[in-house]
Formats: C-alpha cells, sequence, structure tokens
C-alpha cells in the first residue's frame, strides 16, 4: 500500500512538473509576442495534394506590425496580396482590388484573427477555439492546436505551430485536414523588431 | 449564385475538401494555371493543378491561400465530368450541374491550347467567366 502510493506521488509529480514546463512555455511565447513591435520574413507554402499525389509550391513576404496591421503578399508563382489594417482588409492580384471591412463580415474577421494569432502564437492561449498539446523536440517547441469550434473543425483536424525556442517565434505553420492534404508554410529571414513603413500596410 | 460565390470568395482561405486514398500515380502531362471565375459581382481566383494521361484528367482548383474549392476528374473517352470533392457552400445541386456542364466545354479545349495568354470560356446564359493563364514555374 505504501509502495503504491509513492508511485502513485511520483507519478503526479512528475505530471505536474510536465505541465508547468508547458505553461512556461505557453508564457515565454506571449512575452515574446506581446514585446514583439514588427515582423518581416520571407515564406514559402507548399499545399500537399494527396489526390494529385503532387504539391504546390508559392513563395512571398509577410510584415506585421502592432497593433494589428499584417501584409501577406504571393510573389510566386502568381502575385498576389492580402493586407489587413485594423478593420480593413485588402484583397488584390493582378487585374483587381476589394476592399473589406471585418466589422461588417464576422467570417472574416474570424480569418483576419486567425491569421494574425498564428503567426504570433497566441493562439495556444484562446482555450475556447482550441486543445493544445506542446512538446520540446531539439531546438523546437511543437504545439498542436485540435480546433474545438464547429467552423474551424469543419476545415482543418489540426494546426502545428513550430516555435524556434531561443527566439519565441513562430518559423511554421502546417495546417491539415481531414482527407490526407495539408498545407505547409515555412518562414525564413526573420526580422523582428525592425522599422517598417507605413506604407507597406495601405489599404489605397 | 453570386451571393454564394462573393461568401465562397471570403471563405476559401481555410476551407479544403478532397477525397482520400486516390493518389494519381499519372505519368502523363501536368500543367498548372492561374484561374479565375467570375460570375456577376463575385468571383474565385487561384491555381488550376491538372495530370492528364491518355483519356483521363484529374485536377484541384485551389485558391492563393492554399485552399481546394474543387477536385474533379474528366473522362475524355466518355466526355464525362466527376466532381470528386467540392466546397461545402458549393456543394449545391445546380452548382454542381453548371460546372460539370461548363467543365464538360472547357476542358477540351484547354488540352489543346497553344496560344499566348488566357484562355477564356464564358456562359452567357448563367453569366459566369472562366479564365486559364498557363503558369510560368521555376
Amino acid at each position: 500500500m505504501l509502495r503504491r502510493l509513492f508511485i502513485l506521488a511520483f507519478i503526479l509529480l512528475h505530471v505536474a512538473a510536465y505541465a508547468q514546463t508547458e505553461k512556461e512555455i505557453i508564457d515565454m511565447v506571449g512575452k515574446a509576442s506581446a514585446e514583439m513591435k514588427s515582423l518581416e520574413c520571407d515564406f514559402v507554402q507548399t499545399k500537399h495534394l494527396k489526390i494529385l499525389n503532387d504539391k504546390m509550391v508559392s513563395k512571398g513576404k509577410m510584415y506585421y506590425m502592432q497593433p494589428g496591421r499584417l501584409r501577406w503578399e504571393y510573389t510566386y508563382p502568381y502575385t498576389y496580396t492580402f493586407i489587413l489594417n485594423d478593420s480593413q482588409v485588402l484583397l488584390k492580384n493582378s487585374t483587381r482590388s476589394d476592399v473589406i471591412d471585418v466589422n461588417q463580415n464576422r467570417i472574416f474577421k474570424e480569418i483576419a484573427r486567425l491569421m494574425m494569432n498564428s503567426i504570433l502564437g497566441n493562439c495556444l492561449t484562446d482555450e475556447k477555439s482550441f486543445q493544445t498539446d506542446i512538446e520540446t523536440k531539439g531546438q523546437e517547441w511543437i504545439a498542436t492546436l485540435v480546433p474545438l469550434k464547429k467552423d474551424m473543425k469543419q476545415m482543418w483536424t489540426k494546426l502545428v505551430l513550430h516555435f524556434d525556442s531561443v527566439k519565441k517565434s513562430v518559423v511554421m505553420v502546417e495546417m491539415h485536414e481531414k482527407t490526407g492534404d495539408y498545407t505547409e508554410i515555412r518562414l525564413d529571414n526573420i526580422k523582428i523588431n525592425r522599422q517598417i513603413a507605413e506604407s507597406t500596410f495601405s489599404i489605397q | 449564385m453570386s451571393r454564394i460565390l462573393t461568401y465562397i470568395a471570403v471563405l476559401l482561405c481555410f476551407i479544403t475538401i478532397t477525397e482520400p486514398g486516390r493518389a494519381s500515380e499519372s505519368a502523363g502531362m501536368s500543367r498548372r494555371y492561374a484561374v479565375r471565375i467570375d460570375i456577376r459581382n463575385a468571383y474565385i481566383s487561384g491555381v488550376c493543378i491538372m495530370h492528364s494521361d491518355n483519356d483521363r484528367t484529374l485536377s484541384s482548383i485551389v485558391n492563393e491561400f492554399g485552399v481546394s474549392a474543387l477536385t474533379f476528374s474528366y473522362d475524355e473517352r466518355n466526355r464525362k465530368v466527376k466532381i470528386i470533392n467540392i466546397l461545402k457552400q458549393m456543394n449545391k445541386a445546380y452548382i454542381r450541374k453548371v460546372l460539370k456542364s461548363d467543365l464538360k466545354k472547357i476542358l477540351p479545349e484547354l488540352r489543346d491550347y497553344t496560344a499566348e495568354g488566357s484562355y477564356i470560356y464564358r456562359n452567357p446564359r448563367i453569366d459566369i467567366q472562366y479564365s486559364f493563364t498557363p503558369l510560368s514555374l521555376e
């Protein structure tokens, strides 16, 4: 009986220690995110198509500036720009531009919020939207987020965020779908807290 | 129809549907196009990835963010389009009917299209226009 209690206490302490580490990671990511005034990087987006046994690679640049400005620009193999500036979104391709007010469009508001939170890692603390598990793998913290809300569950089975444990910032995002298709977005040449011109986020 | 397409264009950022267990091992032709489907005031844009092998074409239309809107096959011998997967919001009988009918006309012409610039097909009855522009890849 005493031996069993000892084993149980050992297991509980081990679990408690693990839970503390995950919380510490979330806290560190949150702190780094709050201190991030700006972020600039290149990205490579790879869509893996299971049914075609093929993949589609796109490249571009991303800019973020506090408190809620994001520019996501594809440069290869097509030109396409998504700009979020406060409550407005600009979608622009080679032939057309559209401006959307996210406050008038609940779905776009959710999409914009998710994009920002994924890049910053803020969705780790969104317990209403995701069930989160974090593991450490070499120099990376890997957070697996399983959607809890119906709309998101229809879109993805899970999101996986890879964090550089030194910079405490996202370096890769994976979005997995029910059928085996998935999209990887890898961030390269990451520059944090550099000056970014306001015109980068212009909706005009 | 146009309201649905407007809604879909907004949602396409994060919605993907494909069918498992049917990986293509075609050794035939692979083509990619920048695609755009315009209907009245709404549009869907992205990339169309096509694999053609002998009598069959397998294709996916994916938007710029990597969200799949439509996966379909075309049997050239029987001139039959089969929609394998489609975005939930587009999964209405009349939308599927229009797409199948239009793709049946588009795909044979697109396969033989060698001219410069975009291939454009217009369905005047529904006021819908499809544009396929060959993509230059590295």
